[in-house]
Order: C-alpha cells, then sequence, then structure tokens
C-alpha cells in the first residue's frame, strides 16, 4: 500500500470476498440434479465479482485506496486491502475464475459430485481473493492455508487412486510448505508485530534488519521456503506434475490463476511490502532468489522437453515460466518488478489458454499425449489455432502478451546489472521453443496417424468441433493474449498497471 | 527434628507407598487397598496440620473425618466394580 | 498517418479474409477465396502510394505494444520500393501458378508482405524485432506450403536456425536497448559506445547473418529457397534475406569508431560464402537451388560492403548507399529469374521470348553492360575505393568484387543448362502479368540509375559508353561464359559420360552441403541429451527406491507403545516424572 494513498474505510473488499463465499456455501447444499440453480449461482457470483472489480480499479488507480480491518487475536487484526497491486492479482483471479467456470460447467457435464466441485471451486477463488486482498502477514498466512484446505477435494475429485496418490503429494508439499511460512510469519510478528503490507517495505522489518541481521536472513530463508513450495522453485515443484491428475478445469485454475500465483505473489509481496527491496538485497538474499529462480527457469524447460504427455509438459512449462516471475522479482530494477508483475498476469492468461486446449483435446478426442496429436487442427481448427496463440505467446514471440512481459525483464537484468538474467532468458525462450514448436508441427503439419479413432469417427461437418462452453473460454482467453501484447499501452492494460505498481517498490 | 515434623514425614512417607503401590501394581484389589493406605498418609498430614497452632484446627479435623466416611463409600464402590471386572475372568475359570 | 494504417493494414485485413474464408466450408466461401486470391496484389497498392508519396517524418503509435514508429528515410524508400514491386508481382503469380491452396499462399504472403514493410520502415527497436520475428515465421509457412517431405525437411531446418537467428537478435536488441539505442538512428552511436560492442556486434553478425545467408549459416537457404513455392521463393531471395541486410545497416556501428577486426571478419565470411557458393552451386541439377546459391553468393557480396563500411568509417555512407542500390538491383533480378523458372515450367508464354527475358536477367546478375547490374556493381566498387583486404596481404577489394560477377556467370550459365534440359507443362498463360514479369527484368536498369543518381550524395554511374568501364565490368561476363562453354564442351567427351562431376545430380554436394553435418550433429546432441535425461531419471529412481526400502521404523514404535500401554508401566513413567518436578521444584526453590 503506498504511504500517501488515500485509505478509504470501506466494506467492499469484503464483498468481494462474499460474492463467491456465499454461493459457494450454497452450492453445497444442492443436489446434483439442480443444475440451472448452481450454473446460475456460479456465474452471478463471477459476474458480481468482475464487476466490483472493475468498478474498482479506476478507484485504485487514481490513488485511493479501500481497508477493511477486524480485530481477530488480541492485537491482531484481519486486513483487507484493496490497493492497486491486490486488485491486480484479484482481477486475473476473478477474471479467469469467470472463464473457468464456465469451462467447469461444460467440463463436468454429468460427471458425478458436481455441487461438491463447484462449492470447493468457490471456496478456492474465495481463499485466492483473499490472498490478494490481504493486508497484513497474519491474513495473508490464514487465507493461503484455506487455498491448501480448500484445494485438496478438488485435485482428489475423480477419487480414483491415481488422482488420491496425488492429491496426498500435494497436500504433503503444500502443508509442508505452509508450516514453513507460519513459522516465518509467527516469528516475524513476534519480534516486530503485526505486519502491514507497505510499498518499499515495513519500517519495523527494515529496523530488525538492521539491528539483527542474522535473525532476519533466518526469517527471509524460512519464509521463501514456504512460499517457494507453491510457486514451484526447484526442487520444491514436485507437487505440480503430479497434480495433474486433477481434471483439466482443476489444472487450468491451479496452474493458471489460485495456487502457483498465490505462491508467487506472496514472494513479491514478502520481497517488495515487507523486507522492501534494498533490505532483502542487503540481506543478501535477494541473490539467492534470483540464482534459484534462474535453476528453476533452466531446469523447467529441460524436463519438458522430455514430457510426452501434453499435461505433463505444460507443468514443467509451468514451473519454468513461473520462475521469470520469481526472478524478475529479485532483480533491483522498476523495469524488472514491472514486467515480472505484467508476467503474473499474462502468464496466467497464456497458460489457462494452453490448458483449455488441452482438455479441449482430451473431452472431444479422448487424446493426452502429444504423439498422438498428429494432424488434430483438421478436425479441431479453431482450438489449434488457440493453441497456437497462446504457445507462440509463451515463447516470446511479438505482438503477443509473452513478448510484452519477456523485454523488460531482460532489460530489466541489463539495467541492475546482472546480464546473466539475459542469457538465462534467452536459454528458456530456445527451450521454450524447442518444446512448443513439435506440439504446433504435430497439430497442422503431420499428417494424422493411419486408422486414428478420431479420423474414423464421423462427424457433421456443418456443427463447431467441440462444445460452446469448452471452445469459447479458450478462444476467450486466446483473444486476450494477442490483445493484452497488441494493446499494451493503453491506459488499464497489465503492463502500464505493473508498472505503476512496480513504481511504489522504489521509494 | 521435633514431633510434629517426625509424624509429618511420616504421613508423606505412607502416601508415597500408597501411590507407588497404586500405580506399580497390577491386582485391582491391591491397588484399592493401596489407595486406602494413601489416603490414611494425607489424612495424618491433615491431621499435623491441624496441630500446628496452639489451638487444634477444627476444620482440618472434621476434613479428616470427612475423608474417613468417603474412603469408606469409595473403597466399597470400588470393590463391587472390581467384583463385576473380575467376575467373567473367575466365570471362565472352570 | 492514414496511409501508414491502409499499408499496413490492408494486406492484414485481406489476409485474415482469407484465413476465414478458408476455415469456412462451402462453395460460396470456395468462391470468395478465388476472387480474393486474384485480386491479393492489390492490396500492395496503399503501400506503393507511401513509398511515392509519403513524408519522412517519424509516424508513432503509443498504444499498440509497447510503442511503435516508422519512417522512410534513405535506406528505408528505396527497399520499401523494391518490397511492393516483388509482392505485388509474386501475388499476381500466386493464381493459376500450379500452386496447391492459392488462397492460403497468397494469406500468408500478404501477411509477410506487411511484415517486411515494417523491417524495412521500422524506426525503433521493439517495432523492427516485431516485423523481424512475424515475417521470419510467417517465412516458415510459404516454405512449407507444399507439404512434400522435402518442403517438410526444409522447412524444420528453416525454423531451427530461424529461431537460432532470433534468439542471437533478441539477444543484441535487448543490449543495443540497454545501451540507449531504443531509436534505430541513435542505434549505431549507442552501439559503437557501448562497452559490450564487440558482443553485439558479434550478436548482429550471428543473428542477421542467419537471415542473409552468412556462411556457415546459409545451410537452409539452399533448401527454403527451392522447397517453397516459386512466388514465395521469388520473395525470400528478393526481399527476405535482404532484411538481414537490413538489420546490419540498422544496427552496427557503420561511420563511427573503425572496427577493422570486424571487418575483416565480415570480409572474410563474406569472400567464403560468395566463392564456395559458386562452388556448391554448380554441382546441383535443381534450377531453384542453383538460383539459391546464387542468392547466396550475392548476398555475400553486399556482406563485403557492410565489412569495409565497418572498417573504414570514412567511406561508411557511401557503402551503405552502394548496398542499398545493389540490394534492389539483385532482389529485382532474382525475382525475375525465380519467377522465369515458373513462366518457363507451366506459362504458355513462347520459348524463344522466355529465353530472350531470362537471359537478360541473367546478364544483368552477372553485371553485364547496359543492365542494372551494370550500374550496381560500378556503384560498388566505386564505393569501396580503394579499401584493401588486410588478410590477403592488402589486396585491393575493389580488384576482388569483379570475380563474383565471373561466379554469378558460371551459375547462371549452368542454371541455364539445366532449365533448358527440364519439360515445360505450359498450361496456364496469363499475359498482362507475363508482360509485367519480362518488363522488369528488362527494364530494371532504369529505375536502379535513376536511383543511384537520386540519393544523396550521388552514386557514381557508369558512363554508358565509355570503353573503359565497359571492358572493366564485361571482363567477367566474357571469361564467364568462355568457361562456361569449354566445360560444355569437355563435358560431352564419352569418357566423362559417368562421372558425378561433369553431370551433377545433386549428389556430390546435396543441397545445403552442410546441413547434413549439422543435422547429423543435432541428433547426436539430441540423442545424447535424451541418455542423460533417462540416466538421471533412473539414478532418482533408484534413490527413491532405496529410501522407500529402509526399514520403517513403525513396527519397534508400535511394541513400545504396547508396552507403555500397560497400567504398570505408564504408572511407573507418571512417578518419575512427578519425583523429577519435584526435585527440580524444590531445588529452585532453596537456591538464593
Amino acid at each position: 500500500m503506498n504511504p500517501d494513498a488515500q485509505v478509504h474505510e470501506s466494506v467492499l473488499p469484503v464483498v468481494m470476498l462474499l460474492t463467491s463465499l456465499v454461493p459457494g456455501l450454497v452450492i453445497f447444499f444442492l443436489r446434483e440434479d439442480q443444475v440451472r440453480l448452481r450454473t446460475t449461482l456460479n456465474m452471478a457470483g463471477a459476474v458480481a465479482k468482475v464487476a466490483l472489480v472493475a468498478v474498482l480499479v479506476p478507484l485504485v488507480v487514481a490513488g485511493q485506496v479501500q481497508r477493511a480491518a477486524f480485530p481477530w487475536l488480541p492485537g491482531v487484526e484481519l486486513v483487507l486491502t484493496a490497493d492497486t497491486f491486490s486488485l491486480f492479482f484479484a482481477a486475473l483471479s476473478s477474471l479467469l475464475w469467470l472463464v473457468t467456470t464456465v469451462y467447469a460447467i461444460g467440463y463436468l457435464e454429468g460427471a458425478p459430485h458436481r455441487s461438491r466441485f463447484f462449492g470447493f471451486f468457490s471456496l478456492c477463488v474465495t481463499a485466492t481473493v483473499g490472498i490478494a486482498l490481504a493486508g497484513n502477514l497474519l491474513t495473508f498466512l490464514f487465507f493461503y492455508e484455506m487455498l491448501t484446505l480448500v484445494t485438496y477435494p478438488l485435485v482428489a475429485h475423480r477419487g480414483t487412486r491415481a488422482a488420491l496418490d496425488g492429491a496426498r503429494t500435494y497436500l504433503a508439499y503444500t502443508l509442508g510448505g505452509g508450516v514453513l511460512v507460519l513459522l516465518g510469519v509467527v516469528w516475524l510478528t513476534v519480534l516486530v508485530g503485526p505486519v502491514e503490507f507497505t510499498a518499499g517495505g515495513a519500517a519495523a522489518v527494515a529496523e530488525l534488519a538492521a539491528e539483527r541481521p542474522g535473525t532476519a536472513t533466518a526469517i527471509g530463508l524460512v519464509l521463501l521456503a514456504g512460499l517457494g513450495v507453491k510457486a514451484a522453485i526447484f526442487p520444491l515443484h514436485r507437487w505440480l506434475p503430479v497434480a495433474m491428475v486433477a481434471p483439466a478445469p482443476v489444472s487450468a485454475l491451479l496452474h493458471a490463476v489460485a495456487v502457483v500465483k498465490a505462491g508467487v505473489y506472496g514472494i513479491v509481496r514478502v520481497v517488495h511490502d515487507v523486507f522492501g527491496l534494498r533490505v532483502f538485497a542487503d540481506l543478501g538474499l535477494l541473490h539467492v532468489l534470483a540464482v534459484a529462480a534462474g535453476v528453476t527457469i533452466v531446469y523447467g524447460s529441460l524436463r519438458a522437453l522430455t514430457q510426452d504427455d501434453l499435461k505433463k509438459r505444460l507443468a514443467y512449462s509451468t514451473v519454468s515460466q513461473l520462475s521469470y516471475v520469481t526472478l524478475g522479482a529479485a532483480l533491483l530494477s522498476p523495469v524488472a518488478t514491472a514486467g515480472a508483475l505484467t508476467h503474473i498476469f499474462h502468464q496466467g492468461i497464456m497458460k489457462i489458454t494452453l490448458f483449455f486446449c488441452a482438455g479441449l483435446f482430451a473431452e472431444v478426442l479422448g487424446l493426452s499425449k502429444v504423439s498422438q496429436l498428429a494432424g488434430v487442427a483438421r478436425r479441431m481448427p479453431l482450438t489449434a489455432i488457440a493453441f497456437t496463440v497462446a504457445a507462440f505467446g509463451m515463447i516470446g514471440l511479438p505482438p503477443l502478451a509473452g513478448f510484452v512481459s519477456k523485454w523488460p525483464l531482460a532489460l530489466g537484468g541489463l539495467d541492475a546489472g546482472e546480464p546473466w538474467v539475459l542469457a538465462v532468458l534467452l536459454t528458456s525462450t530456445l527451450l521454450n521453443a524447442a518444446y512448443f514448436l513439435p506440439v504446433i508441427h504435430t497439430l497442422w503439419v503431420r499428417p494424422p496417424e493411419e486408422g486414428a479413432r478420431w479420423v474414423t469417427e464421423p462427424h457433421r461437418v456443418r456443427s463447431i468441433e467441440a462444445p460452446a462452453s469448452l471452445l469459447v473460454p479458450a478462444l476467450i482467453t486466446a483473444a486476450l493474449t494477442l490483445a493484452c501484447g497488441v494493446f499494451a499501452g493503453w491506459d488499464y492494460s497489465p503492463w502500464q498497471i505493473a508498472r505503476i505498481i512496480a513504481e511504489g517498490s522504489y521509494p | 527434628m521435633t514431633r510434629l515434623e517426625l509424624l509429618l514425614a511420616l504421613g508423606c512417607a505412607v502416601l508415597v507407598v500408597g501411590l507407588v503401590a497404586h500405580l506399580l501394581a497390577r491386582d485391582l484389589v491391591r491397588r484399592v487397598v493401596a489407595l486406602n493406605v494413601a489416603s490414611a498418609g494425607v489424612m495424618i498430614v491433615l491431621l499435623v496440620l491441624a496441630t500446628r497452632g496452639t489451638e487444634p484446627d477444627p476444620v482440618a479435623q472434621a476434613l479428616v473425618l470427612t475423608g474417613i466416611v468417603i474412603m469408606a463409600a469409595i473403597t466399597g464402590l470400588a470393590l463391587a466394580l472390581v467384583r463385576r471386572v473380575e467376575a467373567p475372568e473367575d466365570e471362565e475359570a472352570p | 498517418m492514414t496511409l501508414w494504417v491502409l499499408a499496413l493494414g490492408l494486406p492484414l485485413a485481406v489476409a485474415l479474409l482469407l484465413m476465414v474464408a478458408t476455415l469456412v466450408s462451402g462453395p460460396r466461401a470456395g468462391a470468395l477465396r478465388d476472387t480474393v486470391c486474384r485480386a491479393a496484389w492489390l492490396a500492395t497498392l496503399p503501400a506503393a502510394t507511401l513509398t511515392l508519396t509519403g513524408g519522412d517524418e517519424v509516424v508513432r503509435l503509443d498504444w499498440l505494444l509497447l510503442g511503435v514508429s516508422a519512417h522512410l528515410d534513405e535506406v528505408a524508400r528505396p527497399l520499401l520500393a523494391l518490397t511492393v514491386v516483388l509482392y505485388a508481382v509474386a501475388l499476381a503469380f500466386v493464381p493459376r501458378s500450379g500452386a496447391r491452396r492459392g488462397p492460403v499462399l497468397s494469406g500468408f504472403l500478404l501477411v509477410c508482405f506487411a511484415a517486411s514493410v515494417g523491417v524495412v520502415a521500422a524506426a525503433d527497436v521493439v517495432t523492427f524485432y516485431l516485423a523481424f520475428t512475424v515475417m521470419s515465421f510467417t517465412g516458415y509457412a510459404l516454405v512449407l506450403h507444399d507439404r512434400t517431405a522435402g518442403a517438410r525437411r526444409a522447412a524444420r531446418i528453416y525454423m531451427v536456425m530461424t529461431v537460432l537467428g532470433e534468439s542471437a537478435v533478441l539477444a543484441a536488441m535487448a543490449l543495443v536497448t540497454a545501451d540507449g539505442g531504443l531509436v534505430l538512428a541513435d542505434a549505431p552511436a549507442a552501439v559503437a559506445a557501448s562497452e559490450r560492442r564487440d558482443l553485439i556486434v558479434a550478436l548482429l553478425l550471428v543473428g542477421f547473418g542467419v537471415k542473409a545467408g552468412t556462411a556457415p549459416l546459409h545451410v537452409w537457404l539452399p533448401l527454403a529457397h527451392s522447397a517453397a513455392p516459386t512466388p514465395a521463393s521469388a520473395v525470400l531471395s528478393g526481399v527476405m534475406v535482404k532484411a538481414g541486410l537490413v538489420g546490419w545497416l540498422r544496427f552496427l556501428p557503420l561511420g563511427q569508431d573503425a572496427s577493422p577486426g570486424w571487418g575483416t571478419t565480415f570480409v572474410l565470411l563474406a569472400l567464403l560464402g560468395g566463392f564456395l557458393a559458386v562452388v556448391a552451386g554448380l554441382l546441383q541439377d535443381n534450377p531453384k537451388v542453383i538460383l539459391a546459391y546464387s542468392t547466396i553468393s550475392q548476398m555475400g557480396f553486399l556482406a563485403v560492403l557492410v565489412g569495409v563500411a565497418l572498417a573504414e568509417p570514412g567511406l561508411a555512407h557511401a557503402c551503405v548507399l552502394a548496398a542499398v542500390v545493389y540490394a534492389v538491383h539483385h532482389g529485382v533480378t532474382k525475382a525475375s529469374l525465380f519467377l522465369g523458372v515458373q513462366v518457363w515450367s507451366s506459362e504458355r508464354v513462347p520459348r524463344w521470348t522466355t529465353t530472350t527475358v531470362l537471359a537478360v536477367a541473367g546478364l544483368s546478375l552477372a553485371g553485364a553492360p547496359f543492365t542494372s547490374g551494370y550500374v550496381a556493381k560500378y556503384g560498388a566498387k566505386e564505393a569501396v575505393g580503394d579499401a584493401t583486404f588486410p588478410a590477403a596481404g592488402g589486396a585491393a577489394l575493389a580488384d576482388v568484387l569483379p570475380w563474383f560477377g565471373l561466379g554469378s556467370t558460371l551459375l547462371l550459365a549452368r542454371c541455364a543448362v539445366v532449365l533448358w534440359r527440364r519439360e515445360r507443362k505450359g498450361e496456364h498463360s496469363a499475359p498482362v502479368r507475363d508482360g509485367v514479369w519480362a518488363a522488369s527484368a528488362v527494364v530494371a536498369v532504369v529505375p536502379v540509375a535513376w536511383l543511384a543518381q537520386r540519393l544523396d550524395p550521388p552514386q557514381a554511374v557508369p558512363g554508358w559508353l565509355s570503353p573503359g568501364t565497359l571492358w572493366a565490368q564485361s571482363w567477367p561476363v566474357l571469361l564467364g561464359v568462355a568457361l562456361a562453354l569449354a566445360a560444355a564442351r569437355l563435358a560431352r567427351r564419352r569418357e566423362l559420360d559417368d562421372s558425378p562431376l561433369a553431370h551433377p545430380r545433386g549428389d556430390v554436394v546435396p543441397p545445403g552441403d552442410v546441413v547434413a553435418v549439422e543435422e547429423r550433429a543435432a541428433l547426436a546432441v539430441g540423442r545424447a541429451l535424451r541418455r542423460a535425461a533417462a540416466r538421471l531419471g533412473s539414478v532418482t529412481g533408484r534413490v527413491r527406491t532405496a529410501l522407500a526400502a529402509t526399514p520403517s521404523p513403525l513396527p519397534a514404535l508400535s511394541a513400545v507403545q504396547a508396552r507403555l500401554g500397560l497400567w504398570e508401566a505408564s504408572g511407573a513413567v507418571l512417578l518419575f516424572l512427578a519425583a523429577a518436578g519435584l526435585l527440580l521444584a524444590l531445588t529452585g526453590g532453596s537456591s538464593p
């Protein structure tokens, strides 16, 4: 929160949480066949949240901050603030929740336990928005742990042996990370008192770092390790590919919106708004973070090369791309920070498009491996176009969104005097091309396999290639990928807002 | 050591003996008896405390009398329970 | 401003229309596709108007991407004219060209056209990179268009080289921007003043060298230019390789402090590529491959000019302008030659007409008098002045350059031989466009000469009738023709009937020469990586099973728990704890 922003005590942050909490709780008690009511509740909540965000964005960009506080423990408050960074993340979450809701409704048509699914789905988004709106470390921790708990049933939704095993690994990793975060937060709060997020770093923490640098370093390391689990930093990233057993809407949500972005958001908040960049750099932790991020970027891309399962390939790609954000956040340059923040938004949109397309291929044609996708573009051209656009975006080709976030990261690395960042980014671009271009080539160029099931099945020529509720979200997010790149100069584009936020970290 | 201190030590010793026997014995009846011994020790301590001033303390003496009665009742209940618990085992023996 | 929007937007809009019409099936969509395909060349007209009437102020759009800007300076305008003319003619040659799926080809050509305009006219790094990337990736679609096995291989190699080149270009762009060269007008000075100057120049050499066909990064060129449909080849050779040249001209520190080391490197690589390309090209039997090798050789000529500009700042401006003139000449001539291959093979134009036009174009490429090549090569020789080539003991470059003409003549003679032997299918005919094609080949000298004199400062134009110049320019051609005739006589000898050198079929040196070696190396690297990954996977697997096989402490713990659960055991524990606590309290309380 900017020290010179006007703070309004308002109930809007709470309302934002309620727009998904209330429908979620109600949906739990619906019967399986009350489809229309459930769909209405879902969509109403999603649309209301997006509308609230849209209303708040101009206000917040102009400098007004909305704040709501509740006493919780003695001496500690639960604080929800809607400042620029919070709204940035909340906008991403709510927008993508809306499209994923539509997608999930179509994907799970006729599947069992839909009420349970959508109940936890809504709770998941509530937790994410809570993380976004958190105004101090304890509130952040509260919603962070809530997110872990409500995403477990989503990962385990199918109930098969593989799903439960995957969910157990997921829970083990994220609970472990949560314990570390708890340790760090409690330690810091005991030493310094409740820490509110302040742009440029909290003064109390800076004093702590000056007086007791060893303790501050330890706290910082513990927090980074704990947050690093959700942010999939090597070697804490293993849960991400394992959690691919979840249904496609869950993978899309986890890997683009909720869990991973929460981890990365937490890291940015801790580095920039709790410790402050200067303090973190003086403690030597900034360099550690940057190196860890660099290693993860290269490692994730290398692992993605050898995966034949499409979702696993996308999972390792996520591991790699997330660390772009971490790397950018760990550089002492406003351009790099802006690039990192923009990448939070852009990577979310691009990744969710890729996962939607993967889900489309799985649902409509039953294909889940890259080698099986030969020639599928003939049968599903629109999906293939969406996939191609998003893949080109991930590689970082202009004029797509990926370029708009990679370019400032490269410039920022040079600006901060760390040219190895450019080398890492280039290696990653090459590797990205190496594992995405073959998929695109397989889709468009390779002739279909002899006797592939989808070739021999008849399909009506006049109808569109896939159910609209699955196809339209993918096309919307693909169009957004293009729009966020082409219209990056618009005043409210993610890039411009990221620049505004980044300025605050350099007082 | 004065007579009071000697009696205090005696009371503590009896209490400890009773407690140890209660916690380390396996046989249920023995445990009930040990509890009685422990209560005796507590009563000795209470009586010593009753005579520590110039006048004997009537409250402590009343406590001891109440304690005797309660102990009797508890012992009866405990023995009844012991009978219940051990009855199936006795029935198994031909 | 509107003119710019139209010039770039109209081709993109038409391309989008074609894409939509392709996705939708049905007879009406098919008719729409064919009509649009036939009229696609009209979409280049706004850009033509822009070339002729556009001012040279910087045009800016701040909301697009990270801010795009464009302007027509002395380098951009002639190259833009070249782009417009070549794409228009190529688009006119697409319908009824024998290429399958003509509308798709037209669509990609239109996108490529818009991107080429962007490359030439960009005024800042982001715009340049945007246009360069779009152009490169659309080029892939062009190469791949026919979907034969050869086309797929050519496209794959093209893509690999392009991605490598793009990465180098991206690195160079980032470094240039970080050193203050965001606006292209400031870029050369920024590079010259930068402390990472050598790294930047190296990256620029590699990155744009891939595009410009500099040896040893040229391997994609012969394969791609022959695999693409002929209109696309014309454009690839005529305009797209020039994008590499544009990159060099825009970013290299020409006219700033001298870089003799880099200058020599450029010249060396250029000469190497220029002459080895001739050797490799002579051993081919596909006319398009031979023309592609000719392009490599000619781009070497241009690279020599760039190298001289790097090494001697005084000559830089003249060399840059000479390079522009030469690029225009080469573009028009090479495109005419490529389209001539299509006219020869599949159009119903009389044999002698085609032969004459092709001969004129070939002579122009070689630099015979009264052709555009005459003007361009003379201008280049004058611009190089008395620059020497230190590595060869001070030989004057102006003496080395005419040998390029010899090489071109030999290649074109070989191409003529191969083409003469080819069958003519003669199915289609379109007199207007064939007329335009013929005119472009024959009349090219006029615009090139006019351009040379219009530049500022004007390029030297050779005297049309001075015997000294005529001899100096034509001896390479005459020598080449003589050598070609001698070789033809030699090859007809009976004992050389089976020699693969005398009658090459493209097997001694396959198209793409070293690409086979590089492919094998790349595959070996890929296999090694996969083996390493598999080994890493097996090692982690074994570690994991070893960890899992450690005896679990659970049974022991359960036994202990069962023991402790007994009354006596727990009672003992309780007593022990109570005694310890009592002791602590007593000793703690008695301490002073």
